[in-house]
Protein backbone atom coordinates (compact mmCIF):
# COMPACT_ATOMS: atom_id res chain seq x y z
CA UNK A 1 0.00 0.00 0.00
CA UNK A 2 1.36 3.37 -0.96
CA UNK A 3 -1.04 6.21 -1.58
CA UNK A 4 -4.68 5.79 -0.67
CA UNK A 5 -7.26 5.37 -3.43
CA UNK A 6 -7.64 6.73 -6.04
CA UNK A 7 -4.38 6.08 -7.95
CA UNK A 8 -2.61 8.71 -10.03
CA UNK A 9 -4.29 7.69 -13.30
CA UNK A 10 -7.66 8.01 -11.60
CA UNK A 11 -6.82 11.52 -10.33
CA UNK A 12 -5.98 12.58 -13.88
CA UNK A 13 -9.14 10.96 -15.24
CA UNK A 14 -11.19 12.79 -12.61
CA UNK A 15 -9.87 16.20 -13.68
CA UNK A 16 -10.27 15.24 -17.32
CA UNK A 17 -13.90 14.13 -16.86
CA UNK A 18 -14.66 17.39 -15.06
CA UNK A 19 -13.16 19.44 -17.93
CA UNK A 20 -15.23 17.41 -20.39
CA UNK A 21 -18.36 18.21 -18.42
CA UNK A 22 -17.85 21.98 -18.08
CA UNK A 23 -16.26 22.50 -21.52
CA UNK A 24 -19.48 23.05 -23.49
CA UNK A 25 -20.62 25.78 -21.05
CA UNK A 26 -17.42 27.84 -21.28
CA UNK A 27 -16.97 30.94 -23.48
CA UNK A 28 -15.08 30.08 -26.68
CA UNK A 29 -11.62 31.24 -25.54
CA UNK A 30 -11.82 29.23 -22.31
CA UNK A 31 -13.34 26.27 -24.14
CA UNK A 32 -10.25 26.19 -26.33
CA UNK A 33 -7.95 26.40 -23.29
CA UNK A 34 -9.94 23.57 -21.64
CA UNK A 35 -9.29 21.39 -24.70
CA UNK A 36 -5.61 22.27 -24.44
CA UNK A 37 -5.74 21.25 -20.75
CA UNK A 38 -7.09 17.82 -21.80
CA UNK A 39 -4.10 17.55 -24.14
CA UNK A 40 -1.77 18.43 -21.22
CA UNK A 41 -3.39 15.83 -18.96
CA UNK A 42 -2.97 13.21 -21.70
CA UNK A 43 0.75 14.00 -21.81
CA UNK A 44 1.07 13.55 -18.06
CA UNK A 45 -0.83 10.25 -18.19
CA UNK A 46 1.40 8.85 -20.93
CA UNK A 47 4.53 10.18 -19.21
CA UNK A 48 3.59 8.23 -16.07
CA UNK A 49 2.83 5.10 -18.12
CA UNK A 50 6.02 5.26 -20.15
CA UNK A 51 8.46 6.40 -17.46
CA UNK A 52 11.15 9.06 -17.79
CA UNK A 53 13.19 9.52 -20.97
CA UNK A 54 16.67 8.01 -20.62
CA UNK A 55 19.44 10.49 -19.73
CA UNK A 56 21.27 11.98 -22.67
CA UNK A 57 23.73 14.85 -22.96
CA UNK A 58 21.62 16.85 -25.39
CA UNK A 59 23.46 20.16 -24.89
CA UNK A 60 26.72 18.48 -26.04
CA UNK A 61 24.98 16.75 -28.94
CA UNK A 62 23.32 19.99 -30.06
CA UNK A 63 26.70 21.81 -30.00
CA UNK A 64 28.42 18.98 -31.90
CA UNK A 65 25.79 18.98 -34.65
CA UNK A 66 25.98 22.79 -34.90
CA UNK A 67 29.75 22.83 -35.45
CA UNK A 68 29.64 20.02 -38.01
CA UNK A 69 31.29 17.41 -35.78
CA UNK A 70 28.54 14.89 -36.59
CA UNK A 71 28.67 15.29 -40.38
CA UNK A 72 30.82 12.16 -40.84
CA UNK A 73 28.40 9.98 -38.87
CA UNK A 74 25.24 11.79 -39.98
CA UNK A 75 23.03 8.71 -40.44
CA UNK A 76 23.83 7.27 -37.01
CA UNK A 77 23.28 10.59 -35.24
CA UNK A 78 20.11 11.17 -37.25
CA UNK A 79 18.71 7.74 -36.22
CA UNK A 80 19.54 8.46 -32.57
CA UNK A 81 17.82 11.86 -32.60
CA UNK A 82 14.83 10.47 -34.49
CA UNK A 83 14.38 7.67 -31.92
CA UNK A 84 14.39 10.19 -29.09
CA UNK A 85 11.98 12.45 -30.98
CA UNK A 86 9.62 9.49 -31.51
CA UNK A 87 9.77 8.80 -27.77
CA UNK A 88 8.80 12.43 -27.08
CA UNK A 89 5.92 12.35 -29.54
CA UNK A 90 4.67 9.11 -27.95
CA UNK A 91 4.04 11.18 -24.85
CA UNK A 92 2.78 14.35 -26.49
CA UNK A 93 0.42 12.95 -29.16
CA UNK A 94 1.08 9.36 -30.28
CA UNK A 95 -1.32 9.55 -33.21
CA UNK A 96 0.94 12.19 -34.77
CA UNK A 97 3.44 9.42 -35.57
CA UNK A 98 3.57 7.82 -39.01
CA UNK A 99 2.54 4.10 -38.99
CA UNK A 100 6.19 3.00 -39.16
CA UNK A 101 6.76 4.49 -35.68
CA UNK A 102 3.28 4.10 -34.21
CA UNK A 103 3.64 0.39 -33.33
CA UNK A 104 5.94 1.27 -30.46
CA UNK A 105 3.11 2.81 -28.45
CA UNK A 106 1.72 -0.68 -27.72
CA UNK A 107 4.74 -1.49 -25.55
CA UNK A 108 3.49 0.64 -22.67
CA UNK A 109 1.63 -1.40 -20.10
CA UNK A 110 0.80 0.11 -16.72
CA UNK A 111 1.38 -2.20 -13.74
CA UNK B 1 10.67 38.51 -21.23
CA UNK B 2 9.83 41.62 -19.29
CA UNK B 3 6.18 42.46 -18.91
CA UNK B 4 5.02 45.70 -20.39
CA UNK B 5 3.08 48.19 -18.24
CA UNK B 6 -0.25 46.64 -17.36
CA UNK B 7 -3.05 47.53 -19.73
CA UNK B 8 -6.28 48.59 -18.05
CA UNK B 9 -8.91 45.86 -17.78
CA UNK B 10 -11.48 48.15 -19.37
CA UNK B 11 -9.71 49.75 -22.33
CA UNK B 12 -12.69 51.86 -23.45
CA UNK B 13 -11.70 55.19 -21.82
CA UNK B 14 -8.11 54.93 -23.04
CA UNK B 15 -9.25 53.92 -26.52
CA UNK B 16 -11.81 56.75 -26.70
CA UNK B 17 -9.10 59.23 -25.67
CA UNK B 18 -6.68 57.89 -28.29
CA UNK B 19 -9.33 58.08 -31.00
CA UNK B 20 -10.42 61.62 -30.03
CA UNK B 21 -6.80 62.81 -30.11
CA UNK B 22 -6.77 61.95 -33.84
CA UNK B 23 -10.39 62.28 -34.97
CA UNK B 24 -11.58 65.16 -32.80
CA UNK B 25 -13.69 65.33 -29.66
CA UNK B 26 -16.88 64.53 -31.60
CA UNK B 27 -15.75 60.96 -32.36
CA UNK B 28 -17.60 58.35 -30.32
CA UNK B 29 -16.21 54.85 -29.66
CA UNK B 30 -18.75 52.03 -29.22
CA UNK B 31 -19.36 48.29 -29.71
CA UNK B 32 -15.97 47.44 -28.22
CA UNK B 33 -15.12 43.72 -28.07
CA UNK B 34 -11.87 41.92 -27.33
CA UNK B 35 -10.96 39.07 -29.67
CA UNK B 36 -10.45 35.91 -27.63
CA UNK B 37 -7.80 34.16 -29.74
CA UNK B 38 -5.33 37.00 -30.07
CA UNK B 39 -2.14 34.97 -29.77
CA UNK B 40 0.61 37.18 -28.46
CA UNK B 41 -1.31 40.41 -29.08
CA UNK B 42 -4.36 42.02 -27.55
CA UNK B 43 -6.87 42.65 -30.32
CA UNK B 44 -9.82 45.03 -29.85
CA UNK B 45 -12.62 45.65 -32.34
CA UNK B 46 -14.67 48.83 -32.11
CA UNK B 47 -16.80 51.36 -33.98
CA UNK B 48 -16.02 55.06 -34.34
CA UNK B 49 -19.00 57.29 -35.12
CA UNK B 50 -18.35 60.72 -36.61
CA UNK B 51 -21.06 63.03 -37.92
CA UNK B 52 -23.54 60.15 -37.87
CA UNK B 53 -21.35 57.70 -39.80
CA UNK B 54 -19.94 54.61 -38.06
CA UNK B 55 -16.87 52.73 -39.20
CA UNK B 56 -15.33 49.63 -37.63
CA UNK B 57 -11.66 49.50 -36.60
CA UNK B 58 -9.19 47.06 -35.09
CA UNK B 59 -6.60 47.84 -32.41
CA UNK B 60 -3.62 45.52 -31.97
CA UNK B 61 -1.31 45.82 -28.98
CA UNK B 62 1.86 43.92 -28.20
CA UNK B 63 1.47 42.26 -24.81
CA UNK B 64 5.03 41.17 -24.17
CA UNK B 65 8.47 42.33 -25.10
CA UNK B 66 12.07 41.62 -24.26
CA UNK B 67 15.33 40.41 -25.76
CA UNK B 68 13.96 37.00 -26.79
CA UNK B 69 10.96 38.50 -28.62
CA UNK B 70 11.65 37.85 -32.32
CA UNK B 71 8.74 39.97 -33.55
CA UNK B 72 8.98 43.43 -35.09
CA UNK B 73 7.91 46.29 -32.82
CA UNK B 74 4.41 47.57 -33.67
CA UNK B 75 5.62 50.93 -35.00
CA UNK B 76 7.77 49.10 -37.56
CA UNK B 77 4.84 46.85 -38.55
CA UNK B 78 2.77 49.99 -39.00
CA UNK B 79 5.40 51.56 -41.30
CA UNK B 80 5.49 48.41 -43.45
CA UNK B 81 1.69 48.29 -43.70
CA UNK B 82 1.56 51.99 -44.71
CA UNK B 83 3.94 51.39 -47.60
CA UNK B 84 2.29 48.14 -48.68
CA UNK B 85 -1.15 49.74 -48.51
CA UNK B 86 0.07 52.66 -50.61
CA UNK B 87 1.25 50.16 -53.24
CA UNK B 88 -2.32 48.84 -53.50
CA UNK B 89 -1.59 45.43 -52.00
CA UNK B 90 -4.54 44.20 -49.88
CA UNK B 91 -3.79 44.98 -46.23
CA UNK B 92 -5.99 46.49 -43.51
CA UNK B 93 -5.77 50.27 -43.97
CA UNK B 94 -3.34 51.59 -41.33
CA UNK B 95 -5.00 54.44 -39.40
CA UNK B 96 -2.68 55.45 -36.56
CA UNK B 97 0.01 54.03 -34.29
CA UNK B 98 -0.15 54.57 -30.53
CA UNK B 99 2.49 56.88 -29.10
CA UNK B 100 3.66 58.16 -25.72
CA UNK B 101 0.55 60.35 -25.48
CA UNK B 102 -1.72 57.29 -25.35
CA UNK B 103 -2.55 55.01 -22.43
CA UNK B 104 -2.59 52.07 -24.86
CA UNK B 105 0.16 50.43 -26.85
CA UNK B 106 2.66 49.81 -28.16
CA UNK B 107 0.36 48.99 -31.02
CA UNK B 108 -1.73 50.47 -33.79
CA UNK B 109 -5.20 50.85 -35.23
CA UNK B 110 -6.29 49.71 -38.67
CA UNK B 111 -9.60 49.61 -40.54
CA UNK B 112 -11.65 46.44 -39.95
CA UNK B 113 -11.71 44.03 -42.88
CA UNK B 114 -14.60 41.62 -43.29
CA UNK B 115 -13.66 38.04 -44.06
CA UNK B 116 -12.59 34.62 -42.85
CA UNK B 117 -9.17 33.63 -41.52
CA UNK B 118 -9.92 30.30 -39.79
CA UNK B 119 -7.96 27.64 -41.71
CA UNK B 120 -10.44 24.79 -41.16
CA UNK B 121 -13.33 26.87 -42.48
CA UNK B 122 -11.32 28.15 -45.45
CA UNK B 123 -10.21 24.66 -46.40
CA UNK B 124 -13.64 23.03 -46.13
CA UNK B 125 -14.95 24.32 -49.45
CA UNK B 126 -12.42 23.44 -52.14
CA UNK B 127 -14.31 24.98 -55.09
CA UNK B 128 -12.58 28.36 -54.85
CA UNK B 129 -9.15 27.01 -53.94
CA UNK B 130 -7.55 27.41 -57.41
CA UNK B 131 -8.74 31.03 -57.50
CA UNK B 132 -7.43 31.74 -53.99
CA UNK B 133 -4.09 30.11 -54.82
CA UNK B 134 -3.83 32.35 -57.90
CA UNK B 135 -4.56 35.48 -55.85
CA UNK B 136 -2.04 34.49 -53.18
CA UNK B 137 0.65 33.95 -55.83
CA UNK B 138 -0.17 37.21 -57.60
CA UNK B 139 -0.07 39.14 -54.32
CA UNK B 140 3.29 37.63 -53.47
CA UNK B 141 4.66 38.64 -56.87
CA UNK B 142 3.54 42.24 -56.28
CA UNK B 143 4.94 42.25 -52.75
CA UNK B 144 8.29 40.86 -53.88
CA UNK B 145 8.47 43.47 -56.66
CA UNK B 146 8.37 46.42 -54.20
CA UNK B 147 11.60 48.38 -53.93
CA UNK B 148 13.52 46.96 -50.95
CA UNK B 149 15.11 50.42 -50.47
CA UNK B 150 11.71 51.63 -49.19
CA UNK B 151 12.04 49.10 -46.37
CA UNK B 152 15.68 49.75 -45.50
CA UNK B 153 14.65 50.12 -41.84
CA UNK B 154 14.36 46.30 -41.79
CA UNK B 155 18.07 45.85 -42.58
CA UNK B 156 19.02 45.74 -38.90
CA UNK B 157 16.83 42.69 -38.16
CA UNK B 158 18.87 39.46 -37.87
CA UNK B 159 16.34 37.83 -40.21
CA UNK B 160 17.36 40.26 -42.97
CA UNK B 161 20.85 38.76 -42.80
CA UNK B 162 21.76 35.13 -43.42
CA UNK B 163 18.60 33.00 -42.95
CA UNK B 164 20.46 30.08 -41.36
CA UNK B 165 22.51 32.24 -39.01
CA UNK B 166 19.35 34.15 -37.98
CA UNK B 167 17.63 30.90 -36.97
CA UNK B 168 20.71 29.74 -35.06
CA UNK B 169 20.75 33.10 -33.26
CA UNK B 170 17.08 32.76 -32.21
CA UNK B 171 17.62 29.17 -31.15
CA UNK B 172 20.53 30.20 -28.92
CA UNK B 173 18.32 32.75 -27.16
CA UNK B 174 15.91 29.98 -26.15
CA UNK B 175 18.64 28.33 -24.10
CA UNK B 176 17.26 24.78 -24.38
CA UNK B 177 19.07 22.13 -26.44
CA UNK B 178 17.16 20.86 -29.50
CA UNK B 179 19.34 18.33 -31.40
CA UNK B 180 16.54 17.72 -33.94
CA UNK B 181 16.35 21.44 -34.82
CA UNK B 182 20.18 21.47 -34.98
CA UNK B 183 20.06 18.63 -37.54
CA UNK B 184 17.66 20.79 -39.55
CA UNK B 185 19.94 23.83 -39.27
CA UNK B 186 22.97 21.79 -40.29
CA UNK B 187 21.12 20.36 -43.29
CA UNK B 188 20.09 23.89 -44.32
CA UNK B 189 23.70 25.05 -43.98
CA UNK B 190 24.93 22.27 -46.30
CA UNK B 191 22.20 22.47 -48.97
CA UNK B 192 21.74 26.18 -49.59
CA UNK B 193 19.75 27.28 -52.66
CA UNK B 194 21.36 29.59 -55.23
CA UNK B 195 21.34 33.32 -54.33
CA UNK B 196 17.99 35.03 -54.99
CA UNK B 197 17.04 38.67 -55.60
CA UNK B 198 16.52 40.73 -52.44
CA UNK B 199 12.86 41.56 -51.74
CA UNK B 200 10.49 42.59 -49.04
CA UNK B 201 9.37 39.26 -47.54
CA UNK B 202 6.07 39.14 -45.63
CA UNK B 203 7.64 36.58 -43.30
CA UNK B 204 4.46 34.99 -41.92
CA UNK B 205 2.59 34.28 -45.14
CA UNK B 206 0.49 31.22 -44.27
CA UNK B 207 -3.08 30.00 -44.04
CA UNK B 208 -4.56 31.75 -41.00
CA UNK B 209 -2.76 35.02 -41.68
CA UNK B 210 -4.74 36.15 -44.69
CA UNK B 211 -8.35 37.11 -44.80
CA UNK B 212 -10.62 35.74 -47.50
CA UNK B 213 -13.81 37.65 -48.28
CA UNK B 214 -16.54 37.25 -50.89
CA UNK B 215 -14.22 38.60 -53.60
CA UNK B 216 -11.39 36.31 -52.55
CA UNK B 217 -8.23 37.62 -50.88
CA UNK B 218 -9.26 40.65 -48.78
CA UNK B 219 -6.17 41.37 -46.66
CA UNK B 220 -2.73 40.13 -45.68
CA UNK B 221 -2.43 40.24 -41.88
CA UNK B 222 0.38 39.81 -39.32
CA UNK B 223 3.36 41.85 -40.47
CA UNK B 224 5.42 41.11 -37.36
CA UNK B 225 7.99 38.85 -39.08
CA UNK B 226 8.73 40.86 -42.23
CA UNK B 227 12.30 41.02 -43.50
CA UNK B 228 14.47 41.67 -46.51
CA UNK B 229 15.58 38.49 -48.25
CA UNK B 230 14.56 35.87 -50.76
CA UNK B 231 10.92 35.85 -51.84
CA UNK B 232 11.25 32.05 -51.87
CA UNK B 233 10.89 32.27 -48.09
CA UNK B 234 7.22 33.30 -48.45
CA UNK B 235 6.47 30.45 -50.86
CA UNK B 236 8.22 27.92 -48.63
CA UNK B 237 6.58 29.12 -45.39
CA UNK B 238 3.14 28.82 -47.04
CA UNK B 239 4.02 25.22 -48.05
CA UNK B 240 5.49 24.26 -44.65
CA UNK B 241 3.79 21.07 -43.45
CA UNK B 242 2.38 22.72 -40.30
CA UNK B 243 0.22 25.04 -42.44
CA UNK B 244 -1.46 22.35 -44.56
CA UNK B 245 -3.96 21.64 -41.77
CA UNK B 246 -4.20 17.96 -42.61
CA UNK B 247 -4.37 18.44 -46.41
CA UNK B 248 -0.88 17.03 -46.67
CA UNK B 249 -0.76 16.61 -50.46
CA UNK B 250 -1.91 20.22 -50.97
CA UNK B 251 1.38 21.71 -49.88
CA UNK B 252 0.48 25.37 -50.46
CA UNK B 253 -1.40 26.06 -47.25
CA UNK B 254 -4.01 23.40 -48.11
CA UNK B 255 -5.10 25.32 -51.24
CA UNK B 256 -3.09 23.47 -53.91
CA UNK B 257 0.15 21.69 -54.65
CA UNK B 258 3.61 23.18 -54.39
CA UNK B 259 3.96 22.93 -58.17
CA UNK B 260 0.63 24.75 -58.67
CA UNK B 261 1.84 27.60 -56.45
CA UNK B 262 5.15 27.83 -58.31
CA UNK B 263 3.31 27.86 -61.66
CA UNK B 264 0.86 30.53 -60.45
CA UNK B 265 3.75 32.67 -59.15
CA UNK B 266 5.46 32.42 -62.53
CA UNK B 267 2.22 33.11 -64.42
CA UNK B 268 1.72 36.30 -62.37
CA UNK B 269 5.13 37.57 -63.50
CA UNK B 270 7.30 36.23 -60.69
CA UNK B 271 10.68 34.60 -61.20
CA UNK B 272 11.04 30.90 -62.01
CA UNK B 273 11.38 29.18 -58.65
CA UNK B 274 12.69 25.63 -58.40
CA UNK B 275 10.61 23.18 -56.33
CA UNK B 276 13.73 22.22 -54.38
CA UNK B 277 14.24 25.87 -53.42
CA UNK B 278 10.71 25.91 -51.99
CA UNK B 279 11.43 22.61 -50.18
CA UNK B 280 14.56 24.19 -48.66
CA UNK B 281 12.42 27.01 -47.27
CA UNK B 282 9.84 24.49 -45.98
CA UNK B 283 12.59 22.80 -43.97
CA UNK B 284 13.74 26.23 -42.80
CA UNK B 285 10.08 26.79 -41.89
CA UNK B 286 9.88 23.63 -39.78
CA UNK B 287 13.02 24.61 -37.84
CA UNK B 288 11.59 28.08 -37.42
CA UNK B 289 8.16 26.85 -36.29
CA UNK B 290 9.81 24.47 -33.82
CA UNK B 291 11.88 27.38 -32.49
CA UNK B 292 8.77 29.58 -32.07
CA UNK B 293 7.02 26.84 -30.09
CA UNK B 294 10.00 26.33 -27.82
CA UNK B 295 10.08 30.12 -27.38
CA UNK B 296 6.42 30.18 -26.25
CA UNK B 297 7.31 27.61 -23.59
CA UNK B 298 10.15 29.85 -22.41
CA UNK B 299 7.63 32.68 -22.12
CA UNK B 300 5.36 30.37 -20.13
CA UNK B 301 7.98 29.40 -17.55
CA UNK B 302 9.07 33.05 -17.36
CA UNK B 303 5.59 34.11 -16.29
CA UNK B 304 3.41 34.69 -19.36
CA UNK B 305 1.47 31.58 -18.41
CA UNK B 306 -1.33 29.80 -20.22
CA UNK B 307 -2.28 26.18 -21.06
CA UNK B 308 -1.67 26.88 -24.77
CA UNK B 309 1.83 28.24 -24.19
CA UNK B 310 2.63 25.28 -21.93
CA UNK B 311 1.47 22.89 -24.66
CA UNK B 312 3.63 24.67 -27.26
CA UNK B 313 6.81 23.58 -25.49
CA UNK B 314 5.97 19.89 -25.61
CA UNK B 315 4.36 20.18 -29.06
CA UNK B 316 7.79 21.19 -30.39
CA UNK B 317 8.54 17.44 -30.51
CA UNK B 318 5.81 16.94 -33.14
CA UNK B 319 7.31 19.64 -35.36
CA UNK B 320 10.75 18.10 -34.86
CA UNK B 321 9.31 14.74 -35.91
CA UNK B 322 7.86 16.29 -39.09
CA UNK B 323 11.22 17.96 -39.74
CA UNK B 324 13.19 14.72 -39.38
CA UNK B 325 10.71 12.76 -41.52
CA UNK B 326 11.01 15.48 -44.16
CA UNK B 327 14.83 15.49 -44.02
CA UNK B 328 14.73 11.68 -44.35
CA UNK B 329 12.64 12.07 -47.53
CA UNK B 330 9.66 10.17 -46.07
CA UNK B 331 7.52 13.32 -45.95
CA UNK B 332 7.28 15.83 -48.78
Amino acid sequence: MRDYRPDTADLLATVSDFLDRIGPDLPSGDRYQALVCQHLLGMVRREIEQGPLPDEDEPALARAIRRGACDAEWDAVFARVLARTVARVERVKPDHLSPEHAVRTSRSSPG
Amino acid sequence: MAALPATPSDPLPALAAAVQRRFGSGAVVSNLVQATLGGSNRTLLFDVTQRGTARRYVSREETFSGPTNPFLPPDIQFRIMERVHRAGIPVPEPVFAYDAGDALGPGFVTAFVEGETMPRRLLEDTANHPAILGQLAETLVRLHALDPADFAFLETMPESGDPVAALAHRLDLIDEPHPALELGLRWLERHRPPPAPRSLVHGDFRTGNFMIGRQGLAALLDWECSLLGSGGADLGWLCTRSWRFGRLDRHAGGFGTRDALIAAYRAAGGRAVDADEVRWWERHGLVRWGMYNALQALGHVNGRRSPAYAACGRNTAMIEYDLLMTLAGTYD
